[in-house]
Formats: structure tokens, sequence, C-alpha cells
């Protein structure tokens, strides 16, 4: 055998141990070699599969964005948000809502009072969590299989390429079209395992060159900081955080949180934020008064409700020291997985 | 052959030119008789102890191409060191997983509830992640 062939024999027995490391996370054991290096092209529009693609989030811009929010109500209508969303690109961002259509063929009306105040409270979370981020590329690669659609599609009169990311674990695809040159992601859409598209966001117009000189800037609605168990956290809380000791597949920690609300009359909330490279859940955690609820490990009564795709489920566990907490799991999955969530709280 | 020589006026010889020159100008002569009374035993033995494969002509191989060998040797162990080995295979990874999943929805009593049944603080974490709000209650 030549020395050359020898290398490539090496080389091939290594990729195949390198891919070998990225099965964490899928106990069906399909291997990385899905989401790797492109594959099969073809004509006829068949997907190519490819690797995690560059993604810049509208926030890291200075730039004024129209879009068009779309969500699945409970009813089966479509409820439309037109929002304009302007950043500084350098942290100061501000979401506002200007119109409101209750169905797929009405047309825009004005937003209530009510709702423009939602967004007011909201826009820094919705911009965070809400909006589609590549928030770990590891974990996306892991817990994705990444298809890119071939060709451009136009979005806010910009050529974009559009990927799928069809999650390894049941949890639905999360669609992106991404701007060629900017590699902004100018729309997404939030599909759920069962193929129904949940939630959509659309680029409608894009401004590079925004005066900004009167935008208001977003302040923070909670006094929120990093949760580092310490008596200190604890007696702000009022509680000791239980833990939970199941986690969907593929999500891992990105923050632990100690949010103050603004209004004080507002007991502080325990938030832990985890993601699978793209989806978050949200497990939070809040004294309640009157205390309830049964020990942690024993029995949980849990409200279950979904809608637009989220999931939400919600109940009082006692933790050692006889008080109770309300536990809350939100999140994109499917609501039988956060209620095991819930069921795996423990003191 | 006088033609190319010339044509190498000015360049230096190699260091080792001089040894294959005496190395070649020295006679031939005969070896030793005891020589092989010496060497004998050994090859007698080599006999014994089974084929003698003969040794091939090695190809050349460059340095280079023997570090990066060496060094894909060495990424290629140390990838399988690393490699965590809990013992289990996946389809026993995956029975535990589910297992210790149907534990924990055992303690789960779930009951559907519409929207405006959650609390307030459960509508408003849906909401930040996009769930409809207030024009369709939460």
């Amino acid at each position: 055998m030549s020395p050359a062939a020898g290398l490539r024999g090496l080389a091939l027995l290594l990729g195949t141990v390198a891919a070998g490391c990225f099965q964490a996370g899928n106990p069906a054991g399909a291997t990385a070699g899905q989401a790797a290096l492109s594959g099969q092209s073809g004509g006829g529009g068949r997907l190519l599969t490819v690797t995690v693609p560059d993604v810049q989030h509208p926030e890291e811009f200075l730039a004024r964005v129209t879009r068009e929010f779309q969500v699945a109500s409970g009813g089966g209508a479509l409820l439309r948000y037109r929002e304009l969303l302007q950043s500084d690109g350098q942290g100061g961002i501000r979401l506002d809502v200007t119109g409101f259509a209750p169905d797929a063929q009405s047309g825009f009306g004005p937003p209530a009072q009510e709702l423009q105040a939602t967004y007011e409270n909201r826009q820094r979370y919705m911009v965070k969590y809400r909006d589609a981020h590549l928030r770990d590329a590891l974990r996306a690669r892991q817990n994705y299989v990444w298809e890119e659609v071939p060709g451009t599609t136009t979005v806010a009169s910009r050529p974009c390429q559009v990927y799928r990311a069809r999650s390894r674990h049941g949890f639905g695809t999360v669609e992106m079209s991404v701007d060629v040159d900017s590699r902004m992601l100018l729309g997404w859409a939030l599909i759920d395992a069962q193929g129904t598209e949940q939630q959509r966001l659309q680029g409608a117009a894009l401004d590079l060159s925004p005066d900004l000189s009167n935008v208001v800037w977003s302040q923070p609605s909670t006094v929120d900081h990093p949760y580092t168990g310490s008596e200190l956290d604890h007696a702000q809380l009022g509680f000791r955080p239980l833990r939970a000791d199941y986690i969907p597949y593929g999500f891992g920690a990105a923050q632990r949180l100690v949010l103050q609300p603004l209004d004080t009359s507002v007991a502080p909330l325990y938030l832990e934020v985890y993601d699978d490279g793209l989806q978050v859940l949200l497990v939070a955690q809040q004294r309640v008064t009157p205390s309830g609820g049964q020990p942690a490990g024993t029995l949980v009564f849990a409200r279950n409700c979904t809608i637009g795709g989220i999931s939400v489920a919600e109940g009082e566990i006692a933790g050692s020291d006889g008080e109770a907490s309300t536990v809350y799991v939100v999140g994109s999955l499917p609501v039988d997985e956060l209620n095991v969530v819930l069921g795996s709280m423990r003191d | 052959m006088q033609d190319a020589l010339r044509s190498l006026d000015g360049v230096p010889a190699p260091p080792e030119l001089w040894d294959r020159v005496a190395l070649a100008r020295m006679e031939q002569c005969r070896a030793p008789a005891e020589l092989w009374d010496r060497v004998q035993p050994a090859v007698a033995e080599l006999a014994r102890s089974g084929r003698i494969v003969p040794l091939r002509r090695t190809p050349r191989v460059s340095r280079q191409a023997l570090a990066a060998a060496a060094l894909l040797l060495a990424a290629g162990a140390g990838f399988l060191l690393l490699l965590p080995s809990s013992g289990f295979s996946a389809g026993e990874i995956q029975a535990r997983h589910a297992a210790r999943r149907a534990q924990f929805r055992e303690r789960v009593v779930a009951v559907s509830v519409r929207p405006e049944e959650l609390s307030p603080v459960a509508r408003a974490l849906a909401a930040s992640l996009g769930a409809p709000s207030v024009e369709r209650p939460l």
C-alpha cells in the first residue's frame, strides 16, 4: 500500500471516530454525518444537507426592520402582528407593534393600548427568547439535521437562503431565511413535530441606514442578576430553588437568573433558561402564598395549556421547608415533555 | 558526459561524493576464512526458527508524510482514549432514559386548562416565547 493510500485510510478512520463523538443526545443513534458536509445535491428542489449556517441576528445590526409575526391561536385562526424592530447594533433595541389582524383574511388595524403595553413590557424578552436565534452552534449541530432549500427566496426585498433545521429528538423544525449578503436572519418559522406551522416571522422591509436619533430604547422591566446559589440570593427569592432531575434531550443550561420585577408587589422569580441550540425552555419558580402542593418527588398537580406552539406546565411543589413554590415549565416542546420536567423537580 | 560535467563548473560537490569515489576505487578482496565460521551459527538458528520473510525494498517516504502519519495516529489514539466509556450500549442508554422519564411522568397528574386559567406569570412567560397574549386572551 502506498503512503498516500495509507494516509487516506487514516483520515477516513479519524473522520468516523469524530462523527461518533457527535452522537451525544441522540438516543436513536443517528450520526452527525446527517448534518456534516454537503452531501447529495439534486435538481428538482431536493434539499441539500448542510452544516450549521452562519447567521447574524437583526439586533446585532444598525437597522430598522418592518416585519410581520403570525401565530396560530387556539381557535385555529392565525393572529398577525405588524412589528417594527429598531436596533443600534450595540445593545439598544426597541420593538413596537404597529398593527394587528385577527385572522389571515383581515387587514391590519391599529393595535389596542393593552397590546402596545404588552410589547412595551416584554419587548426585550420577545427579541431575546421568542425570536429565533442560533443560540449555540455546537448544540444546534448535535440536535438538528440541517438542510438548505436550493436557490434563494426574497424576504424584505433581499435574496435569502432558506435553511430547515429538523430536531433529531422529535421537537419540531425551525426554518430560517438568511440574507445572502449580510447573513441577517430576516425570517423564521417554528413548526411542531406534527408538521403544523405554529409561528412565523417574516421581514417586510429593511433599512440598514436608519435615523434612530428619536428612538427611545427599551428598558428592562425586571432587575435581574445571575443566580449564584448564595444565601443572599435565597434571601431575595424567599426560598431555595428546586432542581430538575430531567431536562429534555439536547437541552443545556444557558442562564440561571434571579428576576425582581419593578413592581415590588410581585414576588421575585428564579429563572433557568435552557436551549438546544435553537429552541428555548424556561423553568421558573416563585414562592407562593398561601402555601400548598405536595413535597418534591411525590405528586404534582399540573395545569397544562398549549397555544401558538408554546406549551405550559405549572404546578405547586413543596420544598424541604414545607413551603410551596410554583414551578413553571414553558417552551415549544410537547406539553408532556414539560410534565416530565415538572415531575423531576427535587429539593 | 564530459560536456555534462563541464556544465557543472562552479557547482559545489556534495559531501558524500569523495566517500562514494573512494569506495568505488577499493579493490575486491576475499573475506577471511573464519568469517563464515562466525556467521554460520546465527544463520542456522534463523533457518530453524521459521520462514525468513525477505525484506522488500521499502518505498521512499518523505519525512513530512511520516510526521503527518504519526500525528494522525496520535490524534486518532487520543480521540479513542477521550471518548466517554459508559459501558452501556446505545439501546441500554435509551431504555434507561425511557424508564427514568416514565418514573418522573408518573408523578404528575396533568389537567388541560384554558389559557386564561393559567397564572399571570405562566401567561407572561408563554407570551415571551410568542404565545398570543392580549388581543385573544392567552
